[in-house]
């Protein structure tokens, strides 16, 4: 018996470890090309080891653009993903416990609405949103990227969180109720609490979108100040002459690191959410 | 309603006037810039990599530094979005200063009276193009207005690896090589190197075929740009047979090894070595090519078409304009002066954009180029001596005629799924479609 | 169903305590009404209105009432030919990233060691996304030199270029979506968690086997999660952009002209905004078909702890 439990543990890490190297091939293959040489990258690039380790690519790739350095980046991604993490749980939260507990009336409208804004190609309605927020001064400021996410401007996230709380059993609410708790109460005390798999699984999203986006901040910032480390990253590569290449994988795999880090903390919450959630089904 | 739930009613009040007012306010801070009597204010926004990016901020700090009453404020990006920023800004009628310019799209922009004539500032002294040739300005004039500065000249080419022509036994090609001598060389090299490694990485594209027109005297666009300009189907016919006769002869690669590549140079299968000979690129181009490969290649000109034309022009890389809604145009054109003229701000930028166009800035930085720049700048005097004056930039519409030839006339070529035949009549019928919307 | 959030206690009227429940809902949803009222509404109407129009983005438009919808349906083969390739991908990428990621997730909702790890490494393709350096990694893999074809010469198949193929573009492009099914495969392992192990260990002492158990525990107990994948995945998968952008640029010969490149060609390419914005409202209206046609199906297979707490 506990020998037949043994093999299937081997199975089961071996063959995870096999699809696994398939899943990080690419990342092997990134870190590999930020320390090549440049004239390595493209040559034989199924090779995974350089000739020789050229570290200078991510001293170079650090320096960034005329004294204005990555450390700028970071930090400015740093501030408008924190405040756009910080925006999105606290809107998708409050907006999806509207829509799933409280029975106002036009609810189903505007759910509708809501998914309906989904469905547009944000391509045709970034004109006019750019002259919006340009009459509104917000052009090269953060608030374009920013408030959008405190009022709910990713409706992806409520309707995930409307799912969720769809899910935890009215009788808990009801008790609550009884117990003399107001609906903000019965929100705050009950409901999130119960909530926290889906509110870890909508930081980690709304990080990596926002970390990643260079469009939105490349229509709205001017000023290179400003720049986010997406941003950053196109900023080496132009097709039309010369890329710099090994500065831009090196920079990509330090961009990647912070992803890393948030995703391996907010996963925890991921299995937390068995203790949390142990509420009789 | 119990206390909790109105107090949160409140909260949430405060809250949504809050977002409201911020709505509504703060609407005068837009326009900042311009302001006070002596400032002056510039933008100016350019797409490339990292070397550009510095080069030029430099030459910024330096210009800045001599007239401290100017502040030119830099907007840097790469490539991609590039040209999304700059069509939402003229949407938003917020289009900086100073804007680099590509030719594929000044058309497109002058056509919506979008760009400043810089003659005025010519003809007033602020923007001296005395040293300048008329060759390398005239690809940003349209109806002979100067809406474009050329700030790096290119000319076509094609890439040649010489160590496989080698190799492979064939002498190296030289000026005044024909479209026949070219597929009896790639066909040679194919024959004689490894399995693996092919004489041409072809190309049936837009560019060569304006080029092949050219050679007949012949341009794409008729004069007003409502119509195509060649007459004879036969041209395109003739053009794709060339690349079909490579194909089929083996002179050339088959697309399986080159259209991965897309339009990045550093993923072309010459850098790899498994082509010797790489048709139709732009002069700077080498340089990225070579730092990819790591090891010579050089450039040669384009066929010459035996009692044909001159096909070659001293294309504009790159081009500075000044927008039509600039504040400070004539100021922005000094700027551009500086950028042409001043040989310490040159030697900064080491002719990265491509060659100089002022003569005096070219010799004195051919002498300190590196031996890539030094091809560079060689062959651009090479293809100056075989080049005849540039036809008027391309119609209005010309984006979508060339997406239109490369979907329906270059890729099926290359995949043999459509004749030569049927291609150029294809090709006429929408073309004309496109450019009669221009009538 | 009985009213969830009594707002009174006191009994005046019915038509007063509706009135305080439709209060209260609209003070939790109140941050997204401001969005939509301030921000995305005005320019949807906008974009309706330049579907009407000529409009080249750099200058006024030009009202041609349904002219840009009729041009689509009788003149524009790659209208047709990028609805084809988004249909197509949608069909097949969809089901086959949703089935991979379950599968995955349920591998992962253990406590066994390291599966933290694990989880993190099998995120990592969705953490790469639409990076420039995902299309160079991606154009390598499956370029002609590349490392899939290494392996499968092995097996004698000869080297092809998948990436630019004509046969297999697609298809590779859809094979890196699906390998990209770190984000529906976290929601996943969201919803296994919500699933209370009491069930399981009951199911176990009555003798269901881990097959009866799947399609009577787990598949009913997910299906608001997979309600919800099935939704997302299919209005994202329609709207696919970054991937054959980045890699193929919708080539070779539009054979991954996915519907939402085709538009940004015509937008920010061709300048033709209002083209673009016709396109828009098209897909607009078949995306919300399918999507109707999802939730009104909803209702027999997806399963409400709270509300269908029978």
């Amino acid at each position: 018996m506990k020998r037949r439990k043994n093999i299937k543990t081997v199975i089961y890490h071996g063959s995870i470890w096999i699809i696994g190297l398939l899943m990080i091939y690419p990342i092997f293959w990134t870190i590999a090309s930020s320390l090549k040489p440049e004239n390595e990258i493209f040559r034989n690039s199924a090779s995974l080891i350089p000739s020789i380790f050229k570290w200078e690519n991510y001293a170079q790739g650090w320096q960034g653009f005329g004294g204005l350095s990555f450390s700028t980046f970071f930090l400015n991604s740093g501030f408008v993903t924190t405040m756009v993490v910080i925006g999105t749980l606290f809107s998708s939260a409050l907006v999806a416990f509207g829509f799933a507990r409280v029975k106002f009336r036009f609810r189903t409208p505007l759910f509708v609405c809501m998914i309906i804004t989904l469905m547009l190609p944000s391509q045709v309605t970034l004109i006019p949103q750019y002259i919006l927020f340009h009459n509104l001064g917000w052009v090269n400021t953060y608030m374009p990227l920013i408030v959008p996410a405190f009022i709910g401007g990713t409706p992806f996230f409520i309707f995930l969180m409307i799912q969720f709380i769809r899910g935890i059993p009215h009788e808990l609410d009801e008790a609550a109720y009884m117990d003399g708790c107001s609906t903000f109460g019965i929100f705050w005390r009950v409901i999130l609490p119960l909530t926290t798999p889906a509110l870890a699984t909508v930081a980690i999203f709304s990080f990596y979108w926002t970390w990643d986006d260079f469009m939105t901040p490349l229509i709205y910032l001017n000023d290179t100040k400003l720049y986010t480390v997406a941003l950053g990253l196109q900023m080496f590569s132009d097709p039309s002459s010369v890329s710099a290449w090994g500065p831009m994988f090196a920079m990509s795999v330090a961009s990647i690191l912070p992803q890393l880090l948030i995703f391996m903390f907010f996963q925890k919450y991921l299995v937390e959410g068995i203790t949390a959630g142990g509420v009789k089904g | 309603m119990s206390k909790r739930s109105k107090k949160w009613l409140l909260m949430m009040a405060v809250f949504m006037l809050m977002v409201l007012a911020a709505c509504g306010s703060n609407k005068d801070s837009a326009g900042e810039s311009s302001g006070d009597s002596d400032e002056v204010n510039l933008r100016m926004m350019w797409w490339g990599s990292q070397e550009r990016h510095d080069r030029t901020l430099e030459v910024i700090d330096l210009y800045m530094e001599e007239n401290p009453h100017v502040n030119i404020s830099a907007e840097f990006s790469g490539w991609d979005g590039y040209w999304e920023k700059i069509a939402t800004q003229a949407a938003g009628g917020n289009l900086p200063d100073i804007i680099q310019m590509d030719y594929k799209y000044l058309a497109e922009y002058v056509g919506r009276g979008l760009l400043a004539d810089m003659n005025p500032y010519v003809e007033n002294g602020s923007l001296d193009l005395s040293d300048v040739e008329d060759l390398y300005i005239d690809g940003g004039k349209i109806d002979g207005k100067l809406y474009a500065l050329n700030i790096g000249a290119n000319a076509h080419a094609i890439a040649v690896d010489n160590a496989i022509l080698e190799e492979a036994g064939v002498e190296p090609l030289e000026p005044g090589y024909t479209w026949e001598d070219l597929q009896e060389i790639g066909k040679e090299i194919s024959d004689n190197t490894d399995d693996n490694v092919y004489g041409i990485h072809p190309h049936a594209g837009i560019m060569g075929f304006k080029h092949y027109l050219r050679q007949h005297n012949q341009w794409l666009y008729n004069e007003e740009g409502t119509d195509l300009g060649y007459d004879d189907d036969q041209l395109l016919i003739d053009y794709l047979q060339i690349t079909v006769d490579m194909l089929e002869s083996g002179a050339a690669a088959p697309p399986d090894v080159f259209m991965a590549a897309g339009a990045s140079i550093e993923q072309s299968p010459i850098v790899n070595g498994d082509t010797a000979i790489l048709a139709d690129i732009h002069s700077n181009q080498i340089i990225a090519m070579e730092a990819a490969a790591g090891r010579q290649i050089d450039l040669m000109l384009q066929p010459s078409l035996e009692g044909g034309e001159l096909g070659h022009y001293i294309k504009p890389g790159q081009f500075f304009s000044i927008a039509e809604t600039s504040q400070q145009q004539e100021e922005a054109a000094k700027f551009l002066d500086f950028f042409t003229n001043n040989i310490e701000a040159n030697e900064i930028l080491n002719a990265e954009r491509g060659v100089p166009i002022a003569t005096s800035v070219r010799e004195h930085l051919k002498e300190q180029a590196d031996e890539s720049g030094t091809k560079m700048f060689e062959y651009v005097e090479l293809a100056e001596e075989y080049s005849r004056e540039i036809d008027p930039p391309d119609a209005q519409g010309s984006t979508e005629i060339e997406t239109l030839f490369q979907n329906e006339v270059a890729d099926p070529i290359y995949y043999g799924e459509i004749s030569p035949e049927d291609a150029a009549a294809n090709f006429r019928t929408k073309a004309t479609d496109i450019l009669s919307k221009n009538k | 169903m009985a009213e969830q959030v009594q707002v009174s206690g006191q009994s005046k009227g019915k038509l007063h305590k509706q009135w305080k429940t439709d209060l209260v809902g609209l003070a939790f949803i109140a941050p997204w009404l401001i969005g939509f009222l301030c921000f995305i509404i005005g320019p949807m109407i906008a974009s309706l209105y330049f579907s009407f129009t000529n409009y080249d983005l750099l200058t006024e438009p030009t009202w041609i009432g349904l002219g840009n919808y009729i041009q689509m349906f009788t003149n524009d083969v790659r209208f047709i030919q990028a609805l084809k390739v988004t249909l197509i991908f949608v069909f097949v990428s969809v089901p086959l990233k949703l089935a991979f990621a379950l599968f995955v997730a349920m591998l992962f909702n253990t406590k066994r060691k390291g599966v933290g790890i694990y989880r993190t490494l099998y995120y990592i393709p969705s953490i790469l996304g639409g990076s420039v350096a995902i299309a160079v990694v991606w154009k390598q893999l499956f370029g002609r030199d590349g490392a899939i074809n290494d392996i499968l010469s092995v097996f004698g198949i000869p080297s092809i270029s998948w990436v630019t193929s004509p046969d297999f573009a697609l298809s590779t492009l859809i094979l890196l979506v699906v390998w990209q099914f770190g984000s529906p495969m976290l929601i996943f392992l969201a919803g296994l968690k919500a699933i209370p192990t009491e069930l399981y260990e009951a199911a176990a002492v009555d003798g269901a086997n881990p097959f009866h158990q799947f399609f009577k525990i787990t598949l009913p107990m997910l299906s608001s999660v997979i309600f919800f994948n099935l939704v997302m995945q299919t209005i994202q998968g329609f709207m696919t952009f970054t991937q054959s952008f980045l890699i193929t640029q919708g080539g070779p010969m539009d054979k991954t002209l996915f519907y939402a490149v085709y538009l940004y060609e015509k937008a920010f390419g061709h300048f033709d905004m209002g083209y673009a914005s016709a396109l828009a409202w098209v897909l607009l209206i078949i995306c919300a078909i399918f999507t109707a046609f999802i939730f009104r199906s909803a209702g027999s297979w997806v399963h409400y702890e709270s509300e269908g707490g029978k």
